[in-house]
């Protein structure tokens, strides 16, 4: 069992990241304006110290449904000898982003009512 | 921060061919996951410069789990399948809202007025409607085939276009459905209702689907490839595709 200290590090379950997926995303981009695909795993990893690690397979299908569902926009780039496709939100993803924030805030103060009354 | 040593223009090109191996044959797709496969192999070249690219690529693969590049595409072309669908359906729906609806409703009255014409001359209505759907039948094959006999040439080597192949889906679906509208015939035999409401109303829909066919929906194919691939060069395809 992994412990929390200076030789190990508690990864966190990807069960628990998977309901939160599109609020990361969505904060991302609220916060940067626009971003690509491997730019958001690095960010995450990077903020977290790398105890949220976004998967690949995760990520772009994910982008794709958000793009469907007409909160993210895309714009390709040239980077030099390939092309680069930037995401960014729409008006309605700015929406969304207020909501799913909420949404998370709530869920994370009932969790906590839950796991820890006392200090709630 | 090491410094990340730029992938040449062969080495994109092999992370092309290794996304088409994997069986990614979206070039929508593709282009996506080369971008973010080069920019890892790069990143994983920085921190251990032994590493050979072939064992970085591998590598990054590896990295996408079990259902490797399946997943990513899978997600994507639902994603513009449901584009074309909507686009598809909505604009259909929009003959039978204002403004468009008093021109399907002019032409529904047109229509009633040659079904009573055939029906005074003593003619059987049947004939008509066994012809329509003949006429119908032998236009929905042939449209098929030259929908995607055109836009297959608009798919080059190995740069299948996602949203192509999302638009023949979506508008040959539309097909059999006005085929089957004939079938609401044979719901009633009430021949006043047939003659006055029911056929013309058929006809009219079935001219409508026919007339966005041919004037509507290659045109709404040819803007969105210009507006989502406008990044390629499209010099060596025809875009034409009514």
């Amino acid at each position: 069992m992994p412990k929390n200290n200076r030789y190990f590090r508690i990864m966190i379950d990807p069960k628990l990241l998977r309901g939160s997926l599109d609020t990361i995303i969505l904060k991302l981009l609220d916060e940067h304006g626009e971003m690509y695909g491997y730019e958001i795993t690095q960010k995450v990893k990077e903020i977290t110290a790398g105890e949220i690690k976004l998967t690949e397979g995760a990520l772009y299908p994910a982008l794709h449904r958000l793009e469907g569902k007409g909160i993210l926009t895309t714009e390709m780039r040239s980077i030099g000898n390939r092309m680069r496709k930037y995401y960014r939100l729409t008006e309605s993803g700015q929406e969304e982003v207020v909501q799913k924030l909420s949404a998370m805030d709530e869920f994370i103060k009932s969790i906590q009512l839950i796991l820890n009354p006392k200090i709630a | 921060m090491k410094h990340q040593e730029s992938l040449s223009k062969e080495q994109i090109q092999k992370i092309f061919d290794f996304t088409r191996q994997k069986y990614v044959k979206y070039y929508d797709v593709q282009i996506e996951l080369v971008d973010h496969i080069a920019e890892e192999i790069q990143a994983r070249r920085a921190q251990d410069p032994s590493l050979s690219f072939d064992d970085a690529m591998y590598q990054v693969y590896k990295s996408f789990g079990i259902f490797g590049f399946s997943k990513v595409q899978e997600e994507k072309v639902k994603q513009i399948e449901q584009y074309w669908g909507k686009r598809i359906g909505r604009h259909l729906l929009s003959y039978l809202t204002l403004p468009k609806l008093l021109m399907s409703i002019g032409l529904t009255i047109g229509f009633s007025l040659v079904t009573r014409f055939i029906h005074a001359l003593h003619w059987d209505l049947s004939y008509a409607v066994l012809g329509a759907a003949l006429a119908y039948i032998i236009w929905i094959i042939f449209t098929v085939r030259k929908i995607k006999s055109k836009t297959q040439k608009l798919h080059s080597n190995g740069q299948r276009l996602l949203s192509v192949d999302a638009f023949v889906a979506a508008t040959t679906m539309t097909l059999p459905i006005g085929a089957s509208l004939l079938n609401v015939v044979s719901f009633t035999s009430d021949s006043t209702l047939i003659i006055n409401i029911i056929l013309p109303i058929i006809f009219s829909l079935l001219t409508i689907l026919t007339y966005c066919m041919i004037y509507d929906f290659p045109p709404m194919l040819e803007a969105d490839i210009r507006q989502r691939y406008g990044h390629m060069d499209l010099s060596d395809r025809k875009i034409t595709v009514a």
